[in-house]
């Protein structure tokens, strides 16, 4: 039994074979080779992406300050446009308080009083 | 150098999952070097490579079989884990990390590369058989009959019996129930013996 599995004689021969077949180099030296290039494969990636790495950086610099500059915008905005509706709410109210009347009395004194002014 | 055992060689009482390291204090020095290289030490990051890099090389060609397609896949696979340390827990077992990472790269360069012809492979690791006429028919036969298993049959059974992963860490190194793999080895060596015995009987 290996790792709860019946083991038959024949799975033995296969096993044994497959390793043979598939078994990691046993030389030090090619590891040490493998290791040298993996290295150097992680310099030439540093490498080429070491100024994109800068244009990172200011990317995210700019990408800070245009956010900054949005957000400042957005509260200026914010502002202005409360202060234009505060407006809006103080000042119409008389005048369309005022047109109203002027609209609502067609009465016959008016018109006489329209008559007697009007050259 | 923190020393590692293949799991092959290691005493089958220690329970760790993902071939990491079994002496406390080779893993605090793991942690350490794993904290290092996130800091951008080459040096430590070096270090874990040379630890490592034997255990990734036998799980990239449990999927992929070709030795040559093997050592890319190491290297596509310690690539992407340097540039991925940063997202890496340090508490984790570096190595189950770095296998399904590995695992990953030679699942990708098998895919890429499904067109070569299937049923050869290389000459690069000597047999130690004695009779070379014994040695390469089993080798052609055995070739043969591990194109005829699944991808995933195929890297169970070799990480099992060539390395001596543990089910549960075969499944963790390929994102599998652990009794898929258990299932898996059962199915790979119940066609493996059918295939050979059909080859032996033909001959």
């Amino acid at each position: 039994m290996i790792d709860g599995h019946h083991i038959e004689p024949e799975d033995s021969r296969v096993t044994a074979a497959l390793r043979a077949l598939l078994a990691p180099p046993h030389d030090p030296a090619y590891w040490s080779a493998l290791e040298a290039a993996m290295l150097m494969r992680l310099a030439e990636d540093e490498d080429w992406t070491a100024p994109f790495a800068r244009w990172k950086s200011a990317g995210l610099i700019a990408a800070a300050l245009a956010a900054l500059i949005t957000g400042a915008a957005l509260v200026r905005t914010h502002e202005v446009e409360a202060r234009e509706m505060a407006t809006l709410l103080e000042t119409p109210v008389s005048f369309t308080a005022r047109v109203a009347t002027e609209v609502t009395e067609p009465d016959g004194r008016e018109a006489t009083l329209r008559y007697v002014i009007e050259p | 150098m923190i020393a590692t055992a293949s799991p092959a060689q290691r005493a089958p009482a220690h329970p760790t999952v993902g071939g990491a390291l079994n002496v406390p204090d080779d893993r605090a020095r793991e942690r350490e070097l794993v904290l290092s290289a996130q800091r951008g030490s080459r040096e430590a990051f070096a270090e874990l490579v040379r630890a490592y890099q034997r255990r990734a090389y036998a799980v990239a060609r449990a999927i992929v079989l070709d030795h040559h397609d093997a050592e890319d896949a190491v290297q596509d696979g310690f690539l992407h884990a340097y540039r991925a340390l940063a997202r890496f827990r340090p508490g984790e077992p570096f190595g189950a990390w770095l296998h399904r990472i590995v695992a990953n790269a030679a699942l990708d360069l098998q895919r890429r590369r499904k067109v070569r012809a299937a049923g050869t492979l290389p000459e690069t690791v000597a047999l130690p058989f004695r009779d070379p006429a014994e040695s390469d028919e089993l080798r052609r036969r055995l070739s043969a009959a591990l194109q005829r298993l699944t991808e995933r049959q195929r890297a169970v059974i070799v990480l099992h019996d060539v390395e001596g992963f543990r089910h549960a860490e075969i499944g963790e190194i390929l994102e599998i129930p652990e009794g898929t793999a258990r299932s898996d080895l059962h199915h790979a060596r119940a066609t493996l013996r059918r295939l050979l015995s059909d080859t032996r009987s033909d001959t």
